[in-house]
């Protein structure tokens, strides 16, 4: 085989080839080229038919049936094992195997689930709280009220009362058909001049007759009672 | 777009990017029982009307409702994946207080949020391609190559048309290490 190639190609052996060059020189090549379909048939292929390869009939048909099942299942396989390799891969990454990565969560989250409970409960007693100030403050004022109410009323009784009293004091000075006769007397013997004088501040001079004895006495209270406070503002 | 109403830049983009609470995936709708009147409403109103919109641009998915004059303390009601319920009581807090809670209870912490991070980046690196990246092939990409089953290779790109003949008695290129340097061998 070398030799036939030898006389052919020694000739043409480059100063570098990527072929291996043997010790004599020579260079073999494994595969030399694929022929076209256009190339023309070697000589000695001229005339030559082939032999169609033996099949066994029955592992022919067991083959064809089967082949999909096998190719079903190794994909299956395949893919798996392509997924577990990844799933580890990750799990590696990560440091924490899924499971325990989902467990973990579950676990943060029970405690964050607690945590609010116990900050909605912290909430709720500071608003019980402030319901109870407002309640308090709401009676204390409704009881404020209701006494106001019973002063108002005990001092307006009161005041009733008084004028009660006046009257019934009055009313001894009172001219009743008893009386009457007695009084129409005393008026008749009193003289009760009506003639005096105001002066421009509004005081008046009285005559001297002492028949207005109540009003003298009410218009000395009076002055009285004017002078009190000028003495005290003198005095501060 | 012109500035109406009360507080405007709540509706703006660059206030709404301010927002920092994701949601966890599992909580699906948000409600706040509210009133319009009242001191110890006053943090849940503030809530509302200043977080709120934060809080939506961030979970777009999640709904959030509000009901205002129904009770009388107000309360955030969540409803998580599987039915759960979290009730959250704000009597008397502030806002700020408000968000922090729901925050710690309902939000994604750091870690989550950067793992979730990198992942995105690796998605969006353009430079992979593949079924779950954004293009399958760099045949999509304008400029390159077209898919070679809708425009066929031009023939020299073909590997049927190789001439292995002339390909293999073409002196190659380079040298060959099987022959020593400065010596020539002759037959």
């Amino acid at each position: 085989m070398f030799q036939a190639f030898k006389t052919s190609l020694c000739r043409f052996i480059p100063q570098c080839t990527n072929e291996p060059v043997l010790q004599t020189g020579c260079v073999y090549q494994t595969v030399r080229w694929r022929k076209r379909r256009t190339d023309p048939i070697a000589k000695s292929k001229i005339g030559r038919v082939r032999v169609p390869t033996p099949i066994d009939p029955a592992e022919y048909k067991f083959s064809l049936e089967k082949w999909d099942e096998y190719n079903i299942l190794i994909n299956a396989i395949r893919s798996h094992c392509i997924q577990d390799h990844r799933r580890k891969n990750k799990e590696t990454a990560a440091g924490v195997s899924l499971e325990e990565q989902s467990r973990k969560d579950e676990e943060e989250w029970q405690k964050l689930l607690l945590w609010n409970t116990e900050e909605n409960a912290k909430t709720r007693q500071l608003r019980e709280a402030r319901l109870r100030e407002e309640a308090k403050r709401e009676e204390e004022e409704k009881l404020q009220a209701l006494i106001q109410i019973e002063k108002e009323e005990a001092a307006w009784l009161a005041e009733l009362e008084e004028l009660v009293k006046k009257e019934k004091e009055a009313s001894k000075s009172y001219i009743t058909l008893e009386n009457l006769d007695e009084n129409i007397e005393a008026a008749l013997a009193e003289e009760k001049s009506y003639l005096f004088g105001i002066d421009k501040n509004g005081k008046f001079t009285l005559p001297e007759n002492t028949a207005w004895t109540e009003l003298k006495e009410r218009l000395e209270q009076k002055e009285r009672q004017q002078n009190e406070p000028q003495e005290k503002t003198e005095t501060a | 777009m012109p500035m109406k109403g009360k507080f405007p830049l709540r509706r703006t983009l660059r206030y709404l990017e301010r927002g920092n609470v994701y949601l966890r995936d599992t909580v699906k709708i948000v409600t706040i029982n509210y009133n319009t009147l009242g001191e110890t409403h006053k943090g849940a109103r503030d809530f509302v009307f200043y977080n709120l919109p934060q809080l939506q641009y961030k979970n777009q998915n999640v709904q959030m409702q509000t009901f205002k004059n129904l009770t009388p303390s107000p309360f955030i009601r969540c409803f998580l994946n599987d039915g759960d319920e979290v009730l959250i009581d704000i009597d008397s807090k502030s806002n700020t207080s408000i968000l922090e809670h729901v925050k710690k209870l309902l939000g994604k912490s750091e870690e989550i949020l950067s793992a979730e991070r990198k992942a995105r980046e690796k998605k969006t690196n353009p430079a992979n391609f593949g079924r779950e990246f954004a293009r399958e092939c760099i045949c999509q990409v304008p400029g390159q190559v077209p898919c070679p089953s809708v425009v066929p290779l031009p023939e020299e790109l073909r590997g049927k048309n190789i001439d292995y003949r002339t390909l293999l008695l073409k002196p190659a290129r380079g040298r060959d290490p099987n022959i020593p340097d400065e010596e020539e061998e002759e037959d």
